[in-house]
Formats: C-alpha cells, sequence, structure tokens
C-alpha cells in the first residue's frame, strides 16, 4: 500500500458522481434530520430536555454507517461492474496492496464525512438549543465520546463494504446482501427467533453501542466491545475480499 | 534479456484447456503480431503476462520478472485490454486516477489526451465515448508511463481508418526507440503492415513464431498452359509436385529457374510463369489447419 495508490482510491471517488453521492447525501441527510425538530411547537421546543443535545449528535449516525458501507460497496464492487479493475491492477499490481489502498481510501472519507456530519448535527443543536433558550447539559467529553463512536462505526461499516464488494464482486449482489441484512436479517431474526438479545450480538447492535458511547443503551453491549466486535467483523470481511481477489483471475 | 517471455505458459479454466505449453520470447525494438483465431487463447496469454489471470503453469515476464514484482509497473508496461471505464467519470478523470497511482505528473495526461485526439472529449464522461474514443483513451492509458513495453489486445477495434493508420504510426515510432510492441489480432491484414514479427497460436498452442517477411517467402508459382497433363508429367519426372489451377498449375516448393527448365526439356506451350505471394491469410490458413489436422 502506498500514499499514491490511497490518493488515487480517493480521487476515484471524488471523481464519479455515484460514489462521491455518497459521502454528500449522508451529510444531506444529517441536515434534512433536523425537519422533526423545526417543526415542534414553540412551546415544545422550549421544553426540550437540556440533554438533547446528544441524542442529536447521535441521530445520523447509524444512517452514515449504513451509507458508508454502501460507499465501500460500490467503490470495491463498482470496479469490476464497470471493468476498471483491470486498469487499477496493471498500476497497482499486487493485489494487497490495491485492496488496501482502496480500504484506506473509503476509511478515510468515511471518518470525514462523520466528522462533518457530527460538526453538523452538534452545531445545528447548539444553535436550536439557544435560540429557543434551553439551557444544554451535555458535556463535551460526552459530545466529543459520541463523535468518536461515530467516526469508529462509520470507519468500520465502510471497511466491511469494501470487503463485500470485493469477495462478491457483482455490485447488485453486494448491495442487496448489505440492505438484506441491515434491513431485514438484523431487524427480523431476534424478533422471529423471540431472542431480542441476540442483536446486542449483531454488527447493528454493536454499532448502535459505539454511538451510545456516551450513555450506553441497556440492551447493548458497552462501547468498547461494540467497537471490538464491529472490527472483528470488518476484518473477517476484508480477509475475505483478500482471499478472493488473491486467488481468483480477475476476468 | 527478452522484454516478453512467454514459457512453456498452461492455462486451464476447469477441465478446459486456454493455453497449453506456450512458449516464446520477443527482443526489444520488435513489433510482433499475436494471432490466432477468436478463442485461440490470445486474451488469455495476454491477461496472464499481465498478471490479471495466474498460470496454471508456466511463467510470462517482462525481462524477466512477473508485472507484480516490477517496481513501477506502469514505466514498464503500458496495455490496452478491454477499454472499460468508470461511464460517470471523465476521460481526464480516469487518466489522473491512474496517474495519480503511478506518481505521474498530472501535466502528462493532458499531454496524453492531446496525443491521441482526445482534448476535445477529456471533459466529457466516458460513458458517452464511441467506441473509437475509448480504444484512444484506452491508449492513453497505456502511454501514460511512457513504458518500455506496450501489450495490446486488439487495439484497432472501433478505430475509423485514420486511426488505424494513426496509431501503426506510433507504434513504429515506439519500434524505433528500441521498445516493444506485442499487439494481438484476428485479423491478419490489418497487422501484416504493421509487426515485425508473429506469433501465430491455435488451440492454446504456438503453431508459428518468426519474422513476417519469412512467412510471405514461401510463395508458389503459377503456370498458365494449355498441356495441363503433359507438363505434370514432366515436372513429376524431376520430383517437382504440382496441381491443376485456374488454367494451369500451380507448383509448390520449386523455383522459376527448375520449372523454366522442364518446361523447356518438355517443349510444352506456356504463356505464363508467374510467383503467387501466398497472403497472410492463406498462410495463416494452411499453417493452423495442419496443425488442426
Amino acid at each position: 500500500m502506498s500514499a499514491a495508490a490511497i490518493r488515487s482510491e480517493v480521487r476515484k471517488i471524488r471523481s464519479a458522481r455515484t460514489l462521491l453521492a455518497v459521502p454528500v447525501l449522508s451529510v444531506a441527510y444529517a441536515v434534512l434530520s433536523f425537519g422533526p425538530a423545526l417543526a415542534l411547537p414553540a412551546a415544545e421546543r422550549r421544553a426540550l430536555p437540556g440533554d438533547t443535545l446528544l441524542a442529536a449528535a447521535r441521530g445520523p449516525g447509524f444512517t452514515l454507517a449504513v451509507a458508508m458501507l454502501l460507499l465501500g460497496v460500490l467503490a470495491a464492487a463498482g470496479e469490476f461492474r464497470h471493468g476498471t479493475v483491470t486498469a487499477t491492477l496493471l498500476v497497482t499490481p499486487s493485489r494487497r496492496a490495491a485492496l488496501a489502498a482502496k480500504a484506506a481510501a473509503v476509511a478515510a472519507v468515511a471518518a470525514v464525512t462523520a466528522v462533518v456530519v457530527q460538526a453538523v448535527a452538534v452545531g445545528f443543536g447548539v444553535l436550536f438549543l439557544r435560540a429557543n433558550d434551553v439551557a444544554i447539559e451535555v458535556t463535551a467529553g460526552d459530545l466529543l465520546l459520541t463523535a468518536f463512536g461515530t467516526v469508529v462505526a462509520a470507519v468500520l461499516y465502510a471497511l466491511t463494504g469494501v470487503g463485500l464488494g470485493t469477495a462478491l464482486r457483482d455490485q447488485t449482489a453486494a448491495v442487496g446482501a448489505a440492505l438484506v441484512w441491515v434491513g431485514i436479517v438484523e431487524g427480523a431474526v431476534p424478533v422471529v427467533l423471540r431472542k431480542p438479545w441476540l442483536f446486542r450480538w449483531l454488527p447493528g447492535g454493536a454499532a448502535n453501542s459505539l454511538l451510545g458511547a456516551a450513555d450506553p443503551p441497556p440492551d447493548l453491549l458497552p462501547a468498547w466491545a461494540g467497537g471490538l466486535l464491529l472490527l472483528g467483523v470488518a476484518a473477517a470481511v476484508v480477509a475475505a475480499g483478500a482471499a478472493v481477489l488473491t486467488r481468483r483471475d480477475v476476468a | 534479456m527478452a522484454a516478453i517471455t512467454v514459457e512453456r505458459l498452461t492455462k486451464r479454466y476447469g477441465g478446459v484447456v486456454a493455453v497449453e505449453d506456450l512458449s516464446f520470447a520477443l527482443e526489444p525494438g520488435t513489433i510482433t503480431g499475436f494471432l490466432g483465431r477468436n478463442g485461440a487463447g490470445k486474451t488469455t496469454t495476454l491477461r496472464v503476462l499481465l498478471g490479471l489471470a495466474a498460470p496454471t503453469s508456466g511463467t510470462a515476464t517482462f525481462g524477466g520478472r512477473p508485472i507484480a514484482t516490477l517496481a513501477e509497473p506502469a514505466r514498464t508496461v503500458g496495455a490496452v485490454l478491454d477499454a472499460r471505464f468508470h461511464p460517470g467519470r471523465t476521460g481526464r478523470d480516469h487518466l489522473r486516477v491512474l496517474a495519480t497511482a503511478a506518481r505521474i505528473p498530472t501535466a502528462r495526461v493532458d499531454e496524453l489526451l492531446g496525443l491521441v485526439g482526445l482534448a476535445g472529449a477529456a471533459g466529457r464522461r466516458a460513458g458517452g465515448y464511441s467506441l473509437g474514443m475509448r480504444q484512444r483513451l484506452a491508449l492513453a492509458a497505456a502511454l501514460l508511463g511512457d513504458p518500455e513495453v506496450l501489450v495490446l489486445d486488439e487495439p484497432t477495434n472501433g478505430l475509423d481508418p485514420d486511426g488505424v493508420v494513426w496509431l501503426r504510426t506510433l507504434l513504429r515510432s515506439f519500434r524505433d526507440q528500441g521498445r516493444t510492441v506485442l499487439v494481438s489480432s484476428h485479423q491478419l491484414a490489418e497487422v501484416a503492415q504493421t509487426v515485425d514479427d508473429v506469433v501465430i497460436i491455435e488451440r492454446g498452442r504456438l503453431v508459428s513464431h518468426g519474422p513476417v517477411a519469412a512467412l510471405g517467402a514461401a510463395t508458389a508459382l503459377h503456370v498458365r498452359t494449355p498441356e495441363v497433363a503433359a507438363l505434370t508429367a514432366a515436372l513429376a519426372a524431376r520430383g517437382i509436385a504440382a496441381e491443376a489451377a485456374d488454367g494451369g498449375l500451380t507448383v509448390r516448393g520449386a523455383t522459376p529457374e527448375e520449372v523454366g527448365r522442364a518446361v523447356a526439356a518438355a517443349g510444352v506451350v506456356v504463356y505464363e510463369l508467374r510467383s503467387v505471394e501466398r497472403s497472410l491469410e492463406e498462410l495463416f490458413f494452411a499453417l493452423t489447419n495442419e496443425r488442426s489436422a
């Protein structure tokens, strides 16, 4: 993995609208998610509790993580869909180096996006609460912890996406697998099996424990354990992608 | 040291043999045509050479080194394979992406866009490019690193006649700088005017490797005569095989002098004696049919 290869991968994301749209829309989502707060009647706004800011900071985190999962899938599987993997590997023939560069670039974009989303969420939250004369009862430490959890979750989801897209190669299948997992498996399986505690052991639960680092939700793992679990998932999926990429011919 | 060495290369897909025990070496300063019918194994060979497919056995190297071990691959090898691009990325951005990875200054991108005649279209998304424009962009990408070796898979696909002439001129100047070109084609006429040497494969096996001129030298003689039977007998008496063809005889494996003496000795009437250059196409089919027979 070289710095040049990573810069090249970042340029790929910046220069294709379908890829650049993912971080841009993630920030847009963070902005749009203030809609409900703005729609509140003035009396209810003034009656908001002092720790609302923490909820605002945590709000867009999970959608952001899923978006970064998709960014990783699109960045990796898109190379096969559009045939650009050939040109990529001619310049960076080491498959491991090529994958590492893409993973690093997508992770960097995810981290920057997460920081921007956090800045938007907290910045708006502060302005909104002050405008409504709500005393903010949230420490900077808790905000930093939430921001840190958001960045870590976004980065680990992004890496998982790169691994998934590299392993499956078929972009439609990889996007479908990601959405089915997030939307159906994690949501439905614990309910269908009547084992709600299962969710805490799934990536979605782990992501939520990271997002809630400052105020741990009762049914989930502690943030550090959730982070480790997500790290393990990302490492396993990226390793699967690396195994497929190094063993299979690029047709 | 050969610029490209393919040594005992075999590639199987499941039970299907795409390339079998293929060996050839190309010297610097040559343009070699890599010829074979569709499905003969040309693209598979090039993909193994370029590190995109793993050989079942054997090796394919540049200056003795597999592509994955080259320190600066883009400065050693440039390749045109399938000319595919992200449809939403502009031609210029496609080249910038590759130039960034290869640590090539961005100025080189605009230089190449001009060279391949895409300066005007560089800011447009590649999804809207014609086939010819795609080939030109792929060529620009191959030339980015000013490489020592060019590997081109059917590069004239979609190029207009001007483009073909332009490419020929480009490849010759490349060769004249002591660099090496391997260009595959299933159309012999297309490369016959450009290449110095040919490597011909059929069913994944080497059929022939040598100067294109040597292939052309395998000529036949046509004798136009009303006395076909008498001349056939006279030639046969001298051990020269001939077959009736087109108002006379076609003779192979004999010089015009030998045939002329046989004509004089037999006292037959001859209207015309001329050598017939076998076209590269005829030669190719003769060679490959011998192999598959």
